[in-house]
């Protein structure tokens, strides 16, 4: 009880810095947030912008139980959230993916079907990025396979893989189903994962040749 | 008699037998679910004889645990993209007119 009252007294005397200082604060950082999650430099800008002005409109909601970088930062998310909503409910349309347009598995009549077929099989990937600059390559490399999902399939991966975002969440937010989720992650993952074989992957140990 | 182990063997063998086609749609969903008692004793059954879903799957922790750790980590990503001048002068003034 004593520890509670501690904390509390703790925590209301945590007060926002001044809102004059925020852009240069945390700007570059929730920019960086919404700009890996949204592929989109303007769209990206906006929703940071309407981060700031949300947080100033609140200000007295901040109770100081998380570090004003965090609360600033969730207030982000929701934003991107609601974005996200609003591309699931416009993209009914679902475009096939490049990568998907190999036939990876042997068909029906084949000896052994659904079986890898040859030269399509998982490769060995010697080379997961180590150091910071081979982190750096490997993400760019990703965010070109990335930008090549529909949107829809990008957002729910985003969400899923980045924030772990919890699915039964995932669901609600975006409002779709259960089953029709399993199967956009499956299609984003098997898209990404084929693209970063082929494109870093493969690039790297051809070098090594 | 040999013959009649064959026989016996085969359904169950059958019944356990998944293609590596139904095992990626497993190991993806893994991740987002529970699977239930069948599906995971087929999984595990054929991740024990499949090398190429096995390093699928591998492929796919690998994956995550990279992006989940660029996207919460600094440091990794400092040198990377900032917002434009313009645009963090344009914020600022906004803000500062609603002070």
């Amino acid at each position: 009880m004593s520890n509670n009252s501690s904390e509390f007294q703790k925590n209301s005397e945590v007060k926002l810095s001044d809102p004059n200082l925020w852009v240069d604060l945390y700007g570059d950082y929730l920019y960086r947030f919404a700009r890996s999650r949204l592929r989109n430099d303007t769209i990206a800008q906006d929703l940071v912008q309407e981060t700031f002005l949300a947080a100033l409109q609140h200000q007295h909601k901040f109770i100081g139980n998380s570090s004003e970088k965090t609360w600033l930062t969730s207030i982000l998310k929701n934003k991107v959230i609601d974005y996200f909503r609003r591309v699931v409910k416009e993209n009914t349309v679902d475009p096939i993916l490049p990568y998907e347009q190999e036939q990876l598995f042997e068909n029906d009549e084949a000896e052994i079907p659904g079986h890898w077929r040859s030269g399509y099989s998982p490769s060995q990937w010697e080379n997961t990025p180590q150091h910071d600059l081979e982190k750096k390559e490997f993400w760019e490399a990703f965010q070109r396979c990335h930008e090549k999902l529909s949107e829809k399939l990008a957002v729910l991966f985003s969400l899923r893989e980045f924030d772990e975002m919890a699915t039964a969440e995932l669901c609600k937010v975006l409002d779709i189903s259960e089953s029709n989720m399993w199967v956009m992650l499956y299609r984003a993952r098997m898209h990404l994962r084929r693209c970063l074989e082929h494109t870093w992957f493969g690039k790297v140990v051809q070098k090594g040749k | 008699m040999k013959n009649l182990l064959v026989k016996m063997v085969k359904p169950i063998k059958s019944a356990f037998n998944i293609s590596c086609q139904k095992a990626t749609v497993l190991i993806s969903l893994r991740r987002d679910s529970t699977l239930n008692l069948m599906q995971a004793l087929r999984l595990k059954l054929h991740l024990s004889i499949c090398d190429a879903c096995t390093r699928f799957d591998k492929q796919l922790t690998l994956l995550h645990e990279s992006l989940h750790f660029h996207t919460h980590n600094e440091t990794v990503s400092e040198n990377e993209q900032t917002l434009p001048e313009d645009i963090k002068t344009r914020m600022k003034s906004e803000i500062s007119s609603r002070l």
